[in-house]
C-alpha cells in the first residue's frame, strides 16, 4: 500500500527486510492515507531506540503542506517507546551530515561523538510537544 | 537496502535541506569500516552514560514510564484488573524502591489502610490522591489517580 500509493520515495519493503520495526502515522478517520512512516531498531543491549529512518507523504513536504509537525509527532513517539522499554527516553540517529544541525535546533538532539541523540530531559520536552 | 545517498541527492533537486530535514530522516551512507566505528564510540559513550546514572535518574526515568503507560490506558476505554489504582500505586511504590511501611509513613497514611487501598479494598480519599500528586513530584498528576479510580 505504502509503495502503490505513489507518496514515498524511499522503498519501505526493504527496511522491513532489515529487521527493523515500521510504524506509520495516519488520521484518526482515515487509516489509509497514511502520513510518516517510521523505522527504527531497538538496541536493547545499549538501552536506546535508534531512528533508521523516517519519511512524511509527498503532500506534506515543502511549502504546500497539508498537515504540518508529522515528523516531530514520529521522533516524539520513538521517545515514548524509549521511555515504554525502560531506556531513560534516549533515542539516536545517525542522519546525513548537513541535516544534523537542523535535528538539533528543531528537536533539542544533542551531539554524541558524531552521532546525535536525545536525553532525558530532551524527550520528554518532545513528547510534551507533539504528542 | 534503500540507496539513501542517491534518494537524497534526488530529493535535492526539488526541496532545500530545510524542507528534507523537515520531511525525512536520511540516514548518514557509511562503509561497513565507518558503521562499526562509530556504533562502538557510541556503545561506549552510552555504558559511560548508563554508569554514571544515579539512582534518582533511574527513579524520575521509571516513573515518567509509568506516567506514560497511565496516559495510554486513559485513552482506552476499558477498565483492566492489572491497571487498577492499586495496582499503579503497588507499582509506583515498587519504583521508589521503598517498603510499603515506609511509604505509608512519608504519605501519612496507615500501612493497615495502604494495603486495604493496593488490594483494591478500600478507596483512597481525595486528599490521598494530591498527597499522591506531591509525592510524584506532579509527574503523575492528580487527575491522573483519580481517572484511575474511575475508571473501576
Amino acid at each position: 500500500m505504502v509503495g502503490e500509493s505513489g507518496q514515498f520515495v524511499f522503498d519501505w519493503s526493504l527496511e522491513g527486510e532489515q529487521k527493523n520495526d515500521l510504524y506509520k502515522l495516519y488520521p484518526t478517520d482515515t487509516e489509509d492515507q497514511i502520513l510518516g512512516l517510521l523505522s527504527l531498531k531497538d538496541i536493547r543491549e545499549e538501552l536506546r531506540i535508534h531512528v533508521n529512518l523516517i519519511e512524511v507523504s509527498k503532500r506534506n513536504i515543502g511549502k504546500v503542506k497539508k498537515y504540518d509537525r508529522i515528523a516531530g509527532c514520529l521522533f516524539a513517539y520513538a521517545c515514548q517507546l524509549a521511555f515504554e522499554r525502560s531506556y531513560d527516553g534516549f533515542v539516536s540517529l545517525t542522519p546525513k551530515t548537513s541535516l544534523i544541525e537542523h535535528y538539533c535546533t528543531v528537536y533539542g538532539f544533542q551531539q554524541f561523538g558524531r552521532q546525535p541523540g536525545l536525553g532525558y530531559e530532551a524527550s520528554i520536552a518532545l513528547i510534551k510537544k507533539y504528542l | 537496502m534503500n540507496n539513501y545517498e542517491e534518494i537524497y541527492q534526488k530529493l535535492r533537486e526539488t526541496y532545500s535541506d530545510e524542507e528534507i530535514a523537515e520531511g525525512f530522516m536520511i540516514p548518514e551512507t557509511l562503509t561497513d569500516e565507518e558503521a562499526q566505528l562509530e556504533a562502538e564510540a557510541f556503545r561506549k559513550m552510552r555504558f559511560e552514560m548508563l554508569s554514571k546514572r544515579t539512582d534518582e535518574q533511574r527513579v524520575l526515568s521509571e516513573v515518567t514510564r509509568l506516567r506514560i503507560k497511565i496516559n495510554e490506558y486513559l485513552k482506552e476505554g476499558v477498565f483492566l484488573e492489572n491497571q487498577s489504582f492499586g495496582k499503579i500505586l503497588d507499582e509506583y511504590i515498587r519504583i521508589l524502591n521503598r517498603s510499603r511501611k515506609v511509604f505509608a509513613e512519608e504519605i501519612d497514611l496507615h500501612y493497615t489502610k495502604l494495603s486495604r487501598i493496593i488490594n483494591g479494598k478500600e478507596t483512597p480519599s481525595i486528599s490521598l490522591i494530591y498527597r499522591l500528586e506531591q509525592h510524584t513530584a506532579e509527574l503523575i498528576p492528580a487527575i491522573y489517580w483519580w481517572k484511575l479510580l474511575i475508571r473501576q
